[in-house]
């Protein structure tokens, strides 16, 4: 190579380090400037999201709901469900089962995760002359477990019986809880439901205070529910070690920004 | 008339040695064709490409595992299988068309018939690779499914694929052979398999749009497609990992589909190469 071509390679080399350098200084300036979301934005259509899976209701709907469970760690930060669009997250929720109705996790999300900060987001918007008028989240929620459940009591009993846990002493609905607790204990022998969760009015809804209810219903699910994985058993005696504050591994946290 | 009766028996069997050995002179050719079709994809990078793909489907089912808080293995299987199906059909469709149009554009075609063997053998021949490739694809990209499946529902899937990529890879030579660009040939391919996947989607929402939409002029149109597209929704469905294994008529279904639109496609691009002035 003569030294011309070898002093246009060095050129090169140092305009390609040159603006190597320069696009992460570009990269970073624009993640330092990004806001939190407050909304994950409606929800897409049934029929788009099994366009735009190819028809793999199973990918699209454990998809949906990643989605929204990552939607509140944003940047390192926990963000409030005070912050967020209650009505929006109900719509994900209620899409992420519609399209997997087989799956457990959006009933999961919606009861064990969302269904007390959508409440307390609930008490605080009937303060608020802004928000009067918006339809209760919490309640929505907490429908929508009860719908899965009618649907398919085999499985799905497990978030039916946080619901009722939920609507005691979360929403202070006692109709609501018992009216679960009975579906619970006439569902058919066939759905396999443990005798605990059967008998959850007398196991759960009648301890004395909220957290020894808790304790019993997380204890029920962890240790006397066949088949439940590792992971969330962890997860529950997480809660059970720490009933008041966030587990900080999912969703619907309390923390705000 | 003895002598006569011998020379007719001669004439016979010698006929008889004559057709076998054609017969396996074709098979020779057949087995020659594919071998090459199969070494130079191995020299494109083929195994590479393959085996990059299978540890991005994997790394993706792994991440999406690692953030479930429940459902973990139904999560894994929901990512890694539709991903997987998804790779494998972009890896056949590229692989065999880049190699269709490369052998017709730099004249390695019009060298390969200049061998005794005929236009409809030598297509036969790279289906054959290409069909081999595809099934060796399918079940690379298979291993993260058969690693956490339950062995029968992960095996009747993995069956399924190799039947799916099959049947796209003589498509795509089909597609090639006929457009001739690798750009055209790589989007039609594509949209033939999107159309595949999701037609009876899209007909059902044009049934129920009916009521409220002037869509009657498409009816015949839609008819057609029903009749002429495989129902590729049919194949290698991730719901057989997480609710069971289909039934064996299943299966036989989507081998018997595969089986005649394979057929249907070399068909079409044997009568397009039949007909092509390849000077």
């Amino acid at each position: 190579m003569s030294s011309s071509q070898s002093l246009r390679q060095h050129a090169l080399v140092w305009a390609f380090a040159a603006l190597l350098i320069l696009q992460a200084v570009w990269s970073t300036r624009l993640a330092n400037e990004s806001a939190l979301e407050s909304s994950p934005g409606s929800a897409p259509g049934i029929w788009a999201l099994r366009l735009a899976s190819l028809d793999e209701p199973a990918l699209a709907g454990y998809a949906t709901s990643l989605y929204l469970q990552g939607f509140d760690a944003q940047a390192g930060a926990l963000l409030s469900l005070r912050l967020a669009d209650a009505a929006a997250i109900c719509q994900w929720l209620e899409r992420a089962y519609e399209i997997n109705p087989r799956s457990g996790y959006a009933l999961m999300l919606a009861a064990f995760d969302y269904a007390k900060p959508a409440h307390m987001h609930d008490e605080a918007a009937k303060a608020d002359p802004a928000a009067r008028g918006e339809p209760a989240a919490a309640p929505r929620l907490l429908d929508l477990v009860e719908r899965a459940f009618l649907d398919d009591p085999a499985r799905h009993w497990r978030w039916l019986a946080h619901a009722s846990y939920v609507a005691r002493y979360g929403l202070h609905d006692d109709e609501r809880a018992l009216r679960y607790a009975r579906l619970l204990q006439q569902a058919p022998l066939a759905a396999a439901i443990p005798r605990w969760a059967r008998e959850l009015d007398s196991f759960v809804l009648n301890r004395p205070d909220a957290g020894q209810a808790q304790s019993a219903l997380l204890g029920g699910l962890a240790f006397g529910t066949q088949g439940i994985e590792a992971k969330e058993i962890d997860r529950l005696a997480a809660r059970l070690a720490n009933p008041g504050a966030s587990s900080g591994a999912g969703p619907g946290s309390q923390l705000t920004k | 008339m003895k002598v006569a009766s011998l020379t007719a028996v001669d004439a016979a069997s010698a006929h008889s040695v004559a057709s076998r050995s054609l017969l396996a002179a074709r098979h020779r050719a057949l087995r020659t064709i594919a071998r090459d079709t199969i070494r130079e994809a191995l020299r494109g990078r083929w195994f590479w490409l393959v085996a990059s793909a299978t540890l991005l489907v994997s790394g993706a089912a792994v991440f999406a595992r690692s953030l479930a808080l429940t459902e973990t293995h139904a999560v894994t299987l929901a990512f890694a299988a539709p991903l997987a199906r998804l790779a494998g059909v972009l890896i056949v469709v590229l692989t065999t068309v880049a190699s269709v149009v490369r052998e017709k554009n730099d004249g390695t075609l019009l060298l390969a018939l200049a061998a005794p063997v005929s236009r409809a053998s030598w297509l036969a021949g790279k289906a054959l690779g290409f069909a081999l490739l595809a099934a060796a694809t399918a079940l690379l990209l298979a291993l993260p499914v058969l690693a956490t499946a339950s062995p029968g529902a992960a095996l009747a899937w993995t069956l399924s694929f190799v039947l799916e990529l099959i049947l796209i890879a003589t498509v795509s030579l089909a597609i090639a052979r006929v457009l001739g660009q690798i750009a055209s040939a790589v989007s039609a391919t594509i949209a033939f398999y999107v159309l595949g996947r999701l037609l009876h989607v899209v007909l059902l929402l044009g049934e129920r749009a009916q009521n409220y939409s002037n869509l009657e002029s498409l009816a015949p149109v839609a008819r057609l497609l029903r009749i002429v597209v495989p129902r590729l929704d049919l194949f290698t469905r991730t719901d057989w990992l997480l609710d069971g294994a289909p039934t064996w008529a299943s299966l036989g279904e989507v081998a018997a589909q595969t089986l005649l639109f394979a057929l249907l496609a070399l068909v079409a691009a044997i009568i397009d190469l039949r007909r092509a002035h390849l000077g």
